[in-house]
C-alpha cells in the first residue's frame, strides 16, 4: 500500500522539480495586428487590428524552445449599398463580412543571440485553425465554419527589459490549407508580446 | 519557478481578451444598413412591355389563426406601394387596365397579374449573460424586454416587414397545385422601424430599386 502510494508521488515531484528551474519557462500575452492575403484578401481586403495571442513554452536550451501557441483574430470589412447577380437571382443590399481565426499550434523557436539584451530568432508552428467564416446582409446570415490544419513560419526578437521580462516582435505568416468546404486562407500577423520568463 | 510570481502576472490575460473583445466590430447600426431588395425572374421567360391587371389593395399575408385579429397594411402605404409599382412599370412600357363592374375586361384579358403583398413577423430571442461570441449583433436598438435572470441576459423582440410584388402570366401553364406561373417575384424586406415618413421614403426608395435591378422587364 505504502509502495503504491509512494511511486506516482515521486513521479509528481520529478515533474514538479522541474518547475524550480530558473527561467526555462516563457509565457507572452500579445497583441495581434493581421493583413490578408491570397483568397482570404478577396473576401475581405481589409487589415485588423483586433486580436490577441498566448503562448506558452519551456527552453530546451539557449537556442531552442518548444511551445504552444492560441489566438484570436478577427477581420471585417463593411461593403457600401451594392447590387449582387446570382443567376435569375438579384440582391440589393449592405454586406458585413466576418471571418475570426482561432489558431492552436505548436512552436518552434531557435534563438540567435541567447543571453544578449535583443535576441532574435526564427520560429515555425503546425497545427490546427479554426475559421468561421459569416456574411450578413440585410437581416440573414450566411455561415461557413470549419476546422483547417495549418502552418507558419515566424521572425522576431525578444528584447529584455529584466532578467524575467522582455518585449517580443515577430512577423508570423500563416497558411491555412482548403477543406472540402472551405478554401484556403492565408494571412499575415505583426505582433507586439509581453513576454515573461520564470 | 514561482507560482504567486506566475498568478500576478496571468490575470493580465483576461483584462486583455476583455480590451480588445470591447473592440468587436458590430455590423449595421442604422435601420436602413439592414434593408435588402431582392428580385428573381423565371428561367427562359420573355419579358415584354404588356397589358396587366393589378388589384387596388395589397393584402397582408398572415398565418390563418392570425387573420381576424391581424391589422391590415397602412391605408397609406397601400397606396404608395400601389403608386409606385404602376409607376415603374408604365416607365417600362406597362399598361394597366381595370374590369368593368361586372368584372370583365372590354378590352380584353390583362396579358399579366401583378398582386402586391406584405408580411410583418415578430423576432424574438434570448441572450444569455456569458458571452457566446459575439454572432448576434445588428439590432441593438429594438432591445425589448428586460427581464431578470440570475446569471444575466436578455430577450429581444424586433419586427421586419417585407413588400412582395409577383408578376403572374395567366397564359403560363400552371401546376395542378398552382393558380398561376409566377415570372418575376421581387421581394424587399428589413426592420420595421422609424417614422412613417421614413418608412414610405424606403417603401419608394426600394420598389424603384427593384425594377432598376430588372432591366429586363422592358424586354430589351
Amino acid at each position: 500500500m505504502k509502495k503504491k502510494i509512494f511511486f506516482p508521488i515521486f513521479i509528481l515531484s520529478q515533474f514538479l522539480s522541474h518547475f524550480s528551474s530558473a527561467q526555462d519557462y516563457y509565457s507572452i500575452l500579445a497583441w495581434s495586428t493581421v493583413y490578408p492575403t491570397g483568397e482570404l484578401n478577396d473576401f475581405i481586403d481589409k487589415s485588423s487590428f483586433r486580436g490577441f495571442g498566448f503562448e506558452f513554452g519551456k527552453g530546451i536550451n539557449d537556442n531552442f524552445a518548444v511551445g504552444l501557441i492560441a489566438s484570436w483574430n478577427v477581420f471585417y470589412e463593411a461593403s457600401d449599398y451594392d447590387t449582387y447577380v446570382m443567376g435569375n437571382l438579384t440582391i440589393s443590399g449592405k454586406q458585413y463580412r466576418y471571418i475570426n481565426a482561432f489558431p492552436i499550434m505548436i512552436t518552434g523557436h531557435y534563438f540567435i543571440s541567447p543571453g544578449s539584451r535583443i535576441n532574435p530568432y526564427v520560429a515555425g508552428g503546425i497545427g490546427t485553425y479554426r475559421m468561421n467564416k459569416k456574411t450578413d446582409i440585410g437581416l440573414y446570415t450566411s455561415v461557413n465554419n470549419n476546422w483547417h490544419f495549418g502552418f507558419f513560419p515566424e521572425a522576431g526578437l525578444f528584447f529584455n527589459i529584466t532578467d524575467d521580462f522582455a518585449l517580443n516582435l515577430t512577423a508570423r505568416y500563416n497558411y491555412v490549407s482548403k477543406v472540402s468546404q472551405s478554401p484556403s486562407y492565408s494571412y499575415l500577423n505583426l505582433v507586439l508580446g509581453f513576454a515573461f520568463l520564470y | 519557478m514561482n507560482i504567486q510570481k506566475i498568478l500576478l502576472r496571468w490575470w493580465v490575460l483576461p483584462a486583455f481578451v476583455i480590451a480588445i473583445y470591447g473592440c468587436y466590430p458590430g455590423g449595421g447600426e442604422e435601420i436602413e444598413d439592414f434593408d435588402i431588395v431582392a428580385t428573381i425572374k423565371k428561367e427562359g421567360y420573355s419579358f415584354s412591355p404588356k397589358s396587366y391587371f393589378m388589384p387596388d389593395t395589397v393584402p397582408k399575408n398572415v398565418p390563418e389563426d392570425q387573420q381576424e385579429t391581424s391589422d391590415p397594411v397602412n391605408d397609406e402605404y397601400q397606396r404608395l406601394i400601389l403608386q409606385e409599382v404602376e409607376r415603374n412599370l408604365q416607365t417600362l412600357g406597362y399598361t394597366r387596365i381595370f374590369p368593368d363592374d361586372s368584372g370583365d375586361f372590354p378590352g380584353g384579358e390583362p396579358d399579366l397579374v401583378i398582386v402586391n403583398s406584405a408580411i410583418e413577423i415578430t423576432n424574438t430571442g434570448f441572450i444569455p449573460g456569458y458571452w457566446l461570441g459575439g454572432w448576434y449583433p445588428g439590432y441593438p436598438h429594438y432591445w425589448g424586454n428586460y427581464p431578470w435572470y440570475p446569471w444575466g441576459g436578455f430577450t429581444y423582440n424586433y419586427k421586419s416587414g417585407t413588400i412582395l410584388i409577383d408578376m403572374g402570366d395567366p397564359d403560363q401553364e400552371a401546376p395542378e397545385d398552382r393558380q398561376m406561373v409566377i415570372v418575376w417575384q421581387s421581394g424587399i424586406n428589413g426592420l420595421l422601424g422609424g417614422d412613417e415618413g421614413d418608412i414610405a421614403r424606403r417603401i419608394s426608395t426600394y420598389i424603384d430599386q427593384a425594377f432598376k435591378q430588372s432591366p429586363y422587364l422592358s424586354g430589351t
